[in-house]
């Protein structure tokens, strides 16, 4: 009689706690602070989707005059059952001329040709100097191994030669790149862990290992760690501050580079979404922010895209200063957009890009 | 086995209490986090700063505003008590003069606490406004004014008093006499109106007043708080901010009121505003409601304001739009009420100020 008083007391004990547990590992809305319900749809002007445009453009970059390279086609995580129509796409690069928005995307030629049929682009980095040299910077993700393709943008042509092709053992689950020079850049390696069961774990367990690393021309190295999901990184053009947005910590840091590029954080600005890619307006400073309200419901759109996946846009203003200000530029249900995952501003037009939709195109007519 | 019995009695308690936690949680906006932006250029309408919590707009272009409210079932701050109950009116044609104070010319004697307005106005050109008035002692009424242009003044016509209309809210006209109300709570305590709420009691419910008698036409409702009705008189509308929903109802030809669906907002929605070319909705609303008790408290604990459009909101797939979102930085705390004309919009509070935006963004 005492053994079974004992072991029932046990289950009552046990029970609520597996309960709670289970909920906590299991219920990842939760867990990521998805907030779905509270989305409101609001534009900041007149929003139209982009033609000839259907298979995402997951990271954006625009050089100082309006010119947008947007990376699409972006291979769908291993790590989910994606659904069969994203095996269709093709990884790109298209340009945008916002000074011509009427004029709409183009495809970019890629050279040499191997490099083209082999291209898996992700997130994007731009070199500009004074004389008017632009150089893009793409995240690759090959079959055998990730890499960091550096290509010089021809402009009469409208193509990309490929430069130099980056291989280092520290970028090994690169998401996003940001230009340093004209050879050296951060990248974030957004898990640890390269197989698809283990980044599910990661993200479930929290163990927080995700990092930025810094490539100096010849050698890569740990720049800062700790992050849940480092996503995105951008730097001002004077490389005095650095930004990283951490999808699952839902927020933004803020570092200064020391002398050997390691990072020190110097404050952090939470936005309570599940942010993804970062840019920089080159005048103002202002960081555009595009976020998913909702993680589970992008996670739940790559395995079927009619599922709807919010989206957002954020402008920070003086981020790096001590009070940052944010707007919501942008907020939508799924409807219009789904999966927002990149903006841009230029002279009153924003250019919203996603993961795996469409790219939209707004006028901005309110106060900026 | 009668520790058994317990056991299952105290496991059925904790999953009442824990699920009643969650809608508390869940209706507080407990867990919300509020993004600002504007739709245009916005700024406060100088000399608002005592509330401006119901707007009812006439048909050429003038919003009539309640303003000085001590919303009964809140502890307040002393502060409020010092407040002046008044009427203004703001002329969307003429934005730059701001809100007026209205005359009011009424009976000696009688206490004027403006809460819920409505105007009424019909062929004959005249325009009546309805005004749901707290007088002290619990005693509630509508009052019925006909505005006066010319010397910018109400005049009294009729005290309407029933004892369905005792926890008055908002009222909106359906003829020169007749209307619809909510009330509220079903207490008029302090603490047990406070209990209502936290116990979420749905005993709050919609009265239909004509020539002399009332009539419950709705009720178990959570909270009845703003109400208003489409052009065509063919639905009505309620504001729930408990269950953060707005509430539309089938008007029947004896004025009673069939349930037809509920507008989920998950926001806690105060009064409506009905736009008579569009049928749209304007809701101004409390995104975080347990900040806007705070903000009741405390007088310089700011809260946020909300304003939602909804188009077709009598049909099955209503369109919302937020149109205007803060957390309380841009100075224009508790947002009630919002009011849409011309590209422009005004957005009053239960007893905070009033914001005057230009709307930029196609509608």
């Amino acid at each position: 009689m005492p053994g079974e008083k004992m072991a029932s007391k046990l289950l009552m004990l046990f029970v609520p706690l597996a309960a709670f547990l289970f909920q906590r590992l299991f219920q990842p809305s939760l867990q990521f602070g998805d907030h779905r319900e509270t989305v409101y749809n609001h534009v900041p002007g007149t929003c139209r989707p982009v033609e000839g445009v259907v298979h995402g453009s997951e990271d954006i970059v625009r050089t100082r005059d309006g010119l947008a390279f947007i990376s699409t086609g972006l291979i769908a995580s291993p790590v989910f059952n994606p659904d069969p129509w994203y095996l269709q796409r093709k990884g790109k690069i298209l340009l945008f001329n916002l000074k011509n928005p009427e004029d709409g995307v183009r495809e970019l030629k890629i050279e040499p040709r191997e490099k083209y049929e082999d291209l898996q682009p992700h997130g994007l980095g731009l070199y500009e100097n004074q004389a008017g040299e632009i150089r893009l910077f793409v995240v690759n993700h090959l079959k055998d191994g990730e890499r960091v393709e550096i290509f010089r943008y021809v402009r009469p042509e409208g193509k990309l030669k490929l430069i130099r092709s980056v291989q280092d053992p520290l970028l090994y689950s690169v998401n996003d790149v940001v230009a340093m020079g004209t050879d050296a850049f951060f990248a974030t390696n957004d898990h640890y862990c390269r197989a698809p069961w283990a980044k599910k774990l990661e993200r479930f367990l929290g163990p927080a290992w995700s990092n930025v690393v810094y490539y100096n021309g010849s050698v890569a190295s740990v720049a800062a760690d700790g992050f849940s999901v480092a996503n995105s990184v951008v730097t001002p053009p004077s490389g005095e501050v650095v930004y990283v947005s951490d999808s699952l910590q839902q927020d933004v840091k803020v570092f200064r580079p020391r002398p050997d590029h390691s990072l020190e954080l110097q404050s952090v600005i939470h936005l309570f979404t599940g942010v993804d890619n970062l840019n920089i307006c080159p005048d103002t400073g202002d960081l555009w922010v595009a976020a998913h309200p909702s993680v589970t419901d992008i996670f739940k759109h790559i395995q079927d895209r009619r599922h709807l996946a919010p989206s957002q846009v954020l402008r920070i203003q003086d981020p790096a200063g001590a009070s940052p200000e944010v707007t919501e530029l942008y907020a939508n249900d799924g409807r219009q957009l789904n999966g927002s995952s990149a903006a841009v501003v230029y002279n009153r037009r924003l250019l919203i890009g996603t993961v795996h939709d469409t790219l939209l195109y707004c006028d901005v007519t309110v106060p900026l | 086995m009668a520790a058994k019995l317990l056991l299952a009695l105290v496991a059925v308690l904790s999953a009442v209490i824990v699920n009643h936690i969650a809608k508390i949680i869940s209706a507080a906006g407990v867990l919300k986090h509020v993004y600002n932006h504007v739709p245009g250029t916005c700024r406060l309408v100088p000399g608002v700063e005592q509330g401006s919590e119901d707007i009812a707009l006439t048909s050429s272009g003038l919003a009539f505003i309640s303003s000085g409210l001590l919303p009964p079932g809140f502890i307040l701050d002393p502060v409020y008590y010092t407040f002046e109950q008044k009427m203004l009116v703001f002329d969307f044609k003429n934005p730059a003069e701001g809100a007026k104070e209205i005359k009011i010319v009424l009976a000696s004697g009688e206490d004027f606490m403006p809460h819920g307005l409505s105007v009424y106005e019909d062929d004959s050109g005249e325009v009546r406004l309805f005004v749901v008035n707290h007088g002290k002692g619990h005693r509630d009424s509508v009052e019925i004014f006909r505005f006066d242009a010319a010397s910018n003044s109400l005049h009294h016509l009729k005290s309407v008093k029933h004892p369905l209309l005792y926890s008055l809210n908002d009222v909106v006209a359906t003829g020169p006499e007749t209307f619809y109300a909510t009330n509220d709570k079903y207490t008029t305590g302090l603490y047990s109106r406070m209990a209502e709420t936290w116990l979420l009691l749905p005993w709050s419910n919609v009265v239909y007043y004509s020539d002399g008698e009332a009539a419950i036409v709705a009720d178990g409702l959570m909270y009845a708080n703003g109400i208003n009705i489409s052009p065509d008189g063919r639905f009505v509308y309620v504001a729930n901010p408990t269950t953060g929903v707005v509430i539309v109802y089938h008007r029947q030809d004896d004025n009673t009121l069939t349930f037809s669906h509920d507008i989920t907002l998950h926001t806690g929605v105060d009064n409506i505003y009905v736009d008579a070319t569009t049928g749209d909705l304007w809701v101004g609303a409390h995104q975080k409601p347990i900040q806007f008790s705070v903000h009741m408290q405390n007088a310089s604990y700011p809260c946020g304001s909300q304003v939602l459009r909804i188009q077709d909101p009598a049909t099955e797939n209503p369109r919302v739009t937020e149109m205007y979102s803060d957390d309380g930085q841009a100075g224009l705390w508790g947002s009630s009420a919002a009011c849409y004309l011309n590209k422009q919009l005004l957005i009053g509070t239960v007893n905070h100020r009033l914001m005057h935006c230009t709307v930029d963004v196609p509608l």
